[in-house]
């Protein structure tokens, strides 16, 4: 994941896309995504590393692992949403981008309620 | 390896353009239409693949 190497693919991308616009512009969206997707893929090899160390310092902080990775989840739900809202504004459909950031809301939504439910919980043990 | 996707894609497009312009010029304009979709369905069908990578890791990485 040396940072040299992406940088001279995305340079390389973006000459590359920028003739294919005049010519055929179906085909600068989609060279367009195939380099964010490779971009991204050559990216999480390193996520894994990342990931894997919050894991090992909630263990060892007694974090319980399912709050934990809701956490992960919703932030892998917040970069899909990003990348897909991105696509959508390069190929100037934003109203689609929106529907996609604001799906994205709601799963996020979704996620965290049941730590919010155990919240409550806690909070009316305590009887005050 | 990532390159060689990004030329892949790009010498299809440039390909398909070149292409369609000759059938125009030859008075074909149906077939230079179908040829230009067919270049792009070559060109998605190619990405899918490395779509279908990246939802992979991030399924694994995120658990989904």
């Amino acid at each position: 994941m040396d940072f040299s190497k992406i940088v001279i693919i995305a340079i390389f991308a973006v000459i590359t896309i920028s003739p294919i616009k005049q010519i055929k512009s179906e085909f600068a969206i989609a060279l367009s995504v195939g380099v964010s997707v490779v971009l991204m893929l050559m990216l999480f090899d390193e996520l894994f590393n990342v990931v894997q160390i919050f894991y090992n310092l909630s263990d060892k902080a007694q974090i319980d692992s399912g709050i934990f990775s809701i956490v992960i989840k919703v932030v892998g739900i917040g970069y899909l949403a990003e990348f897909t809202n991105n696509v959508c504004v390069d190929a100037n459909c934003k109203s689609v981008g929106d529907k996609v950031i604001l799906a994205s809301k709601i799963a996020i939504l979704l996620c965290a309620l049941p730590i919010v439910e155990n919240l409550f919980e806690l909070l009316f043990s305590l009887n005050l | 390896m990532e390159i060689t996707l990004i030329v892949k894609i790009a010498s299809i497009g440039i390909l398909t353009a070149v292409i369609s312009m000759l059938l125009k010029r030859a008075g074909k304009e149906e077939i230079a239409t179908v040829v230009s979709v067919v270049g792009l369905v070559i060109a998605l069908v190619m990405m899918l693949d490395s779509i279908a990578q990246l939802y992979e890791t991030f399924k694994t990485l995120f658990n989904f």
